[in-house]
């Protein structure tokens, strides 16, 4: 964990310094009289006491035996389909309307993800658009973006 | 209004055919969630929230408040038939459950683990209805440094519960409150940290970012290494305990009642705490001892019993206070504010429909549960074969059309989607997002009361230790901070941490 503990640790305090950045453009007041940037700027010094913890944690751990039990990376493969597919999810779905981008959404994932056969990639991700379509859009009256298909 | 009256009034909401609906449908979805392994309330909450826009408050929180107990009953399935706990609340039932399965006693241990499960949520929600008004009346008398101190205890305890690193729990909780912080500055309204983005102007959502964290997450987290379980094959038979089980799981799980209830209080996983220490404390009790985790029936009565005392015990500082304790409360408080309720110390005198309507359906819930659960064991037996690719397309479809529904608003999408991915790199580093979650909702209450002290106190600190609830409660959460930073005590608490396993 030494080694991701230490870039953790390095983006915490990246993270902090802009909060230091972004509260200095507001007025902080006195204890007396605490304004808009008070507390963020409390939040910020703790997160960077904290942050140097473990940027220390980190470093001691380094120095010493490698600790075990390192979570897996596998996969990653899998994860960046899957992300690029719900993104691709969100650009679509107003343009393309709520039935489509679930048929795409599904049998994409159906399909890349852990590959079926095409038939049950195309039977499941019709059957899902369309009953999420008939409980959500037309029982339970919830607005849906209609897209190209005009409903 | 005596008990009575408040119970008949609960029962008026609790039984109406439409209540009954959404309780039936709460637990049974919560119990399918706690069988499948990998797939926690929280991530279960976020596939029915779409429904709960449209419903009353009272129906929402007694469906969602349904799926919580009831994940509990599943969870303690996979323990006893497959090794596998499906929620960290049953991962102590496999010590025993599994070990009874493997003799031919299955049926007994899933029982058991039925009618503890009942008796603990029964008995815990008779303390809930007593123990809420008066914790509620007594929070009326709360001022801002007490906010201020008991938003602070809940912060220091739910990351010094937490699995692992304590620096990481607090590291989370920072950035949680600094999250909170964005939006309008809850005092003088002026923005902050919005970059002019009108949706931020409300601060970040709770359900997109609870909704990524832990649902998109631990699907991300699950797809990453796909498994195959492989089940204990052995016959279900009896699932009634006989007499002997019931001699000796009857004190253990009166003492699972009491303690999973009041550990149920406090912050972090109270489930999982619970169950561990119910185990703990019946070795200590038993004559043999030595028997734990070759397959006593008390290793399973007393823990599950606990478990489901807790999500009871859960709804009391959430309720009475407005304070939510996990993931899981501080999602249900969400739910509360996106229909207009603010829980509090006001919330039982204000809203006294929705409370003793929720209340009161817990008593029906755990009833359908052991009705239900019991015959329904085979089916959700079968559940667990269905293969995980087939799954998680539907879980990412309604986590994106939860949030989008909510506002009608993609840019609520894409947070959800980036929470996603900082969740999935939390976990591969050991950060857990509970606490992260209770300090985005906590944040708002924390600034204010802090800064109100300060105005009252005129920039001393000293507010804090001088007015007794405050102080006990600070000094409480100083010495949790101060233990878990010293190395003596910080290796003892990893070492119970490690033995509590993952957060709920």
């Amino acid at each position: 964990m030494g080694q991701r503990q230490l870039i953790s640790s390095i983006v915490l305090l990246v993270i902090a310094f802009s909060t230091f950045l972004e509260t200095s453009k507001l007025p902080i007041g006195v204890p007396r009289k605490p304004q808009t940037g008070f507390y963020p700027l409390i939040l910020a010094v703790l997160l960077t006491i904290l942050s140097l913890l473990l940027l220390w944690q980190a470093i001691k751990e380094k120095k010493g035996k490698r600790s075990t039990g390192e979570a897996r990376w596998g996969g990653l493969k899998r994860i960046g389909l899957a992300l690029g597919a719900l993104f691709a999810f969100a650009f679509l779905f107003e343009h393309l309307g709520y039935v489509i981008t679930t048929f795409l959404l599904i049998a994409f994932l159906l399909r890349a993800i852990e590959p079926q056969k095409w038939w049950v990639v195309i039977l499941v991700a019709f059957l899902c658009s369309l009953i999420s379509f008939l409980v959500f859009g037309l029982l339970l009256n919830t607005q849906l973006p209609p897209g190209i298909l005009g409903i | 209004m005596d008990v009575l009256d408040k119970i008949g009034l609960g029962l008026s909401i609790a039984l109406t055919p439409a209540n009954l609906l959404f309780c039936f449908v709460g637990t049974v979805f919560g119990t399918l969630v706690g069988v499948l392994p990998g797939f926690g309330p929280v991530g279960a909450f976020s596939l029915l929230l779409p429904l709960t826009y449209k419903m009353e408050a009272a129906s929402a929180i007694i469906m969602l408040a349904g799926v919580y107990y009831g994940a509990m009953y599943g969870g303690s399935t996979t323990s006893i038939l497959v090794n596998i706990p499906g929620e960290s609340a049953s991962i102590v039932t496999c010590l025993d459950g599994y070990q009874m399965a493997r003799q031919g006693r299955a049926g007994p241990a899933l029982g058991i683990s039925a009618f503890g499960s009942f008796i603990g949520g029964t008995l815990g929600v008779v303390g809930l209805m007593f123990l809420a008004p008066i914790l509620g009346q007594a929070a009326l008398s709360f001022g801002p440094p007490e906010f201020f101190a008991l938003t602070f205890l809940g912060l220091t305890l739910v990351s010094y519960l937490s699995r692992g690193s304590t620096i990481k729990a607090l590291i989370m909780a920072v950035l949680g409150l600094l999250a909170g912080s964005i939006g309008m500055d809850p005092i003088s309204g002026v923005p902050r940290f919005t970059h002019g983005s009108t949706t931020l102007m409300d601060g970040v959502g709770l359900v997109p970012v609870a909704i990524g964290m832990f649902g998109v997450a631990e699907v991300l987290e699950n797809i990453e290494s796909t498994t195959s379980i492989s089940i204990f094959k052995t016959k279900i038979k009896g699932l009634l305990p006989n007499f002997k089980d019931w001699k000796d799981s009857f004190w253990p799980i009166l003492r699972g009642t009491v303690l999973g209830f009041f550990v149920g209080m406090l912050p972090g996983p109270s489930g999982t705490i619970g169950s561990f220490a119910s185990y703990a404390m019946e070795k200590k009790f038993s004559r043999y001892p030595e028997k734990f985790g070759t397959g006593v029936i008390e290793g399973v009565a007393g823990p599950e019993t606990a478990n489901n005392a807790a999500t009871t015990g859960a709804f009391i500082p959430l309720l009475s206070l407005g304070i939510p304790i996990s993931g899981t409360t501080a999602i249900l408080l969400g739910v509360l504010m996106i229909h207009g309720v603010q829980p509090g110390p006001l919330f039982i005198g204000k809203y006294p429909e929705i409370f003793w309507g929720v209340v009161t359906s817990m008593y029906v819930g755990n009833a359908m549960l052991l009705v239900l659960n019991l015959p329904l064991i085979g089916i959700w037996v079968k559940v667990l074969k269905i293969p995980y690719f087939l799954l998680f397309p539907f879980i990412f479809l309604f986590c994106l059309f939860g949030v989008y529904t909510l506002n009608n608003n993609l840019i609520e999408v894409f947070i959800m989607l980036i929470f996603g991915i900082i969740g999935f790199l939390m976990r591969k580093t050991g950060f857990e997002g509970a606490p992260f979650l209770m300090a985005l909702v906590l944040g708002p209450v924390m600034e204010s009361s802090l800064r109100q002290s300060l105005l009252i106190s005129h920039g001393s600190p000293t507010i804090f230790f001088t007015r007794p609830i405050s102080a006990l409660l600070v000094i409480v959460g100083l010495a949790c901070l101060i233990t878990s930073l010293f190395p003596m005590f910080r290796r003892k608490r990893e070492d119970l941490s490690k033995k509590i396993g993952d957060v709920s």
